[in-house]
């Protein structure tokens, strides 16, 4: 006689937040890629565009990281 | 006192406190395998992360990072600030599982996990071997920093070369005395040492010759030269570089099993994000450093010729050197000594993990299972501390070749890593569909693996190999093509059997 085994029935994603934050770290992370949209080097507040864009992503992204962190992540 | 005199002084005063650290840490081991290398999966917050940021950052950050900006400019922060942050990103979703099945399975080594469940003891040779060889790379990356930090440090006193072999020794002591305990411990103390050491020489360089600040060292270098203020890496070269220097990195076993270290998934889960944190925000002024010393290089200033990197590429085969010259110049002795033994503290840290785990690798999944299966733990131990030794002989060796610019080589490592992307996601993702068997697996990590190597200019360059690439993008062919065939020889092939992908999936279930 065969044993019958179950189903493997894996969630990724646990809840909704789980993917709305890997969605926002996935645009941030292509958002990266459109720097080359803004690429000169243009002095605004001191530092130039693409750096400037950067730092923004940059935040955005340890932000994100810090609500994951207090929201979703086990 | 002579400058050169002070520095050096406070680099043997850092190296003996390692030395002491090893030692106590030797004074608590178990004498069994598990405490040597997982610290008997015990590792609260504070070590697990920073064990892994001073671990991941290392040399490249503390020495390359600096050159690297000096010469392409911020194109660096672009991409390093994506692939830091990734890393932790990453370490939190891939560590959390990896922790979870090596708790309930004992695993100590990444080739425990993946022989396990593929069920294949050539799974666990060639992850073995791969891991050992790539490893071998950043072992030299970190000979290579700490010659650079020594050499200078004594004022050229004392050469390169054994200023490299020191140094090796030092870091290859104190994990002989007291395991990859020791190495977690003195990851924490250089994990601090190195951060404080990096923001205060990034402050003071920049500040002694921008008094005006960042708007002023941003306006002399859209001076000298404005395309270092833009992103000059093309889009394939910069996707390269974050995937492979982030989930690359990650893969390799030095950083692997200090998920195994970890107490529980909440010190996983805060590490990840002090990680982000702490690797992403040290290469700011790693930044201001690198862009000063492009302006300098132009410019000159008082004790700084115009052409000073030309001159270090002669003395140290690289730019890797601009970093510590400018700290051993334009800083008070003390402070210089201070700085240069954080540069240390970042080699360091990184070596020593790879020299454990090395050892680790080498001893348990090679000589206990085939060539002594009865061997004691404390032969085990004696065995694991010779081959540490050797591979820091073979490291040192390498490196007084000078092989070049330490973020080349890192990528080499760093490229053999990713390789494990196919058969890791399948072990960890527990998929109703067994997309990558056994035989997968295997022929796609072999395949990877030497495409990588012989598609890197480092490596299949000086093989004559016609058509090769940053090994970066090598990584990148050669993951495309492990994907593929591990896909493909999987759906021709044997599925793993079910009942080891259930085993799998109840522990990972509720993760």
């Amino acid at each position: 006689m065969t044993r019958v085994l179950p189903e493997i029935e894996y969630k990724l994603f646990k809840q909704k937040r789980d993917v709305v934050l890997t969605l926002a770290f996935l645009i941030l992370y292509a958002l990266v890629f459109t720097i080359y949209f803004v690429n000169e080097p243009t002095l605004v507040l001191g530092v130039s565009i693409p750096f400037l864009y950067s730092l923004i992503i940059w935040i955005g992204i340890i932000v994100v990281t810090i609500i994951a962190a207090v929201t979703v992540w086990r | 006192m002579e400058t050169w005199l002070v520095v050096t002084s406070i680099i043997i005063a850092y190296c003996v406190l390692c030395i002491g650290i090893g030692y106590v840490a030797g004074k608590r081991f178990r004498k069994t395998i598990e405490d040597f290398y997982v610290l008997s999966r015990t590792a609260g917050f504070i070590v697990v992360f920073l064990s892994i940021a001073s671990t991941y950052h290392s040399a490249f950050a503390f020495l390359t990072s600096v050159a690297v900006f000096a010469s392409v400019g911020i194109s660096f922060w672009i991409a390093a600030m994506a692939w830091t942050t990734l890393a932790a990103v990453w370490g939190y979703y891939y560590g959390k599982r990896v922790f979870v099945l090596g708790k309930a399975k004992g695993f100590i080594t990444p080739a425990d996990l993946l022989a396990d469940f593929y069920g294949s003891e050539a799974m666990r040779i060639a992850t073995a071997i791969i891991q050992a060889l790539f490893i071998i790379a950043y072992i030299v990356v970190q000979a290579i920093g700490l010659g650079i930090i020594l050499s200078i440090g004594s004022g050229g006193k004392v050469p390169y070369e054994t200023a490299s072999l020191i140094l090796m020794l030092v870091a290859a002591l104190y994990v002989v005395l007291g395991g990859l305990r020791a190495a977690y411990w003195t990851d924490v103390l250089q994990g601090i040492w190195m951060y404080v050491g990096v923001w205060l020489a990034g402050l003071m360089i920049t500040f002694r010759f921008f008094p005006g600040g960042i708007g002023q060292l941003f306006e002399a270098v859209k001076n000298v030269n404005p395309s270092m203020l833009t992103l000059r890496w093309s889009p394939d070269l910069l996707l390269s570089f974050i995937v492979v220097y982030s989930i690359g990195l990650m893969l390799l076993p030095h950083l692997w099993i200090k998920y195994y270290a970890a107490r529980d998934t909440w010190t996983i889960k805060w590490s990840s994000v002090g990680t982000a944190i702490y690797l992403s925000s040290y290469y700011i002024p790693a930044a201001l450093v690198g862009l000063a010393a492009a302006v300098l290089n132009v410019t000159g200033a008082p004790g700084l010729k115009p052409g000073f990197i030309k001159e270090l590429i002669s003395a140290y085969g690289s730019r890797d050197a601009v970093m510590a010259y400018m700290i051993y110049k334009f800083t008070h002795p003390i402070l210089a000594g201070f700085l240069l033994a954080g540069a240390a503290a970042a080699a360091m840290s990184t070596l020593d993990s790879f020299l454990g785990t090395t050892s680790l690798i080498l001893t348990r999944d090679i000589y206990q299972r085939y060539v002594r299966p009865k061997a004691s733990e404390k032969e085990l131990v004696i065995v694991g501390r010779v081959l540490l030794l050797l591979w820091a002989f073979i490291g040192w060796y390498l490196a007084i070749l000078k092989p070049g610019l330490i973020f080349d080589i890192t990528a080499i490592a760093c490229a053999g890593g990713l390789q494990f992307l196919p058969a890791i996601l399948q072990a960890i993702i527990p998929t109703k569909r067994n997309w990558i068997n056994k035989e997968g697996a295997l022929s796609g990590l072999i395949v990877g693996a030497i495409v990588t190597a012989i598609l890197s200019n480092k490596i299949g360059g000086k093989l004559g190999i016609p058509i090769t690439f940053h090994p970066a993008e090598a990584g990148m062919i050669g993951l495309a093509l492990n994907f593929i065939i591990a896909l493909l020889v999987s759906a021709v092939t044997k599925p793993l059997p079910k009942e080891k992908r259930l085993e799998y999936y109840e522990i990972l279930k509720n993760v």
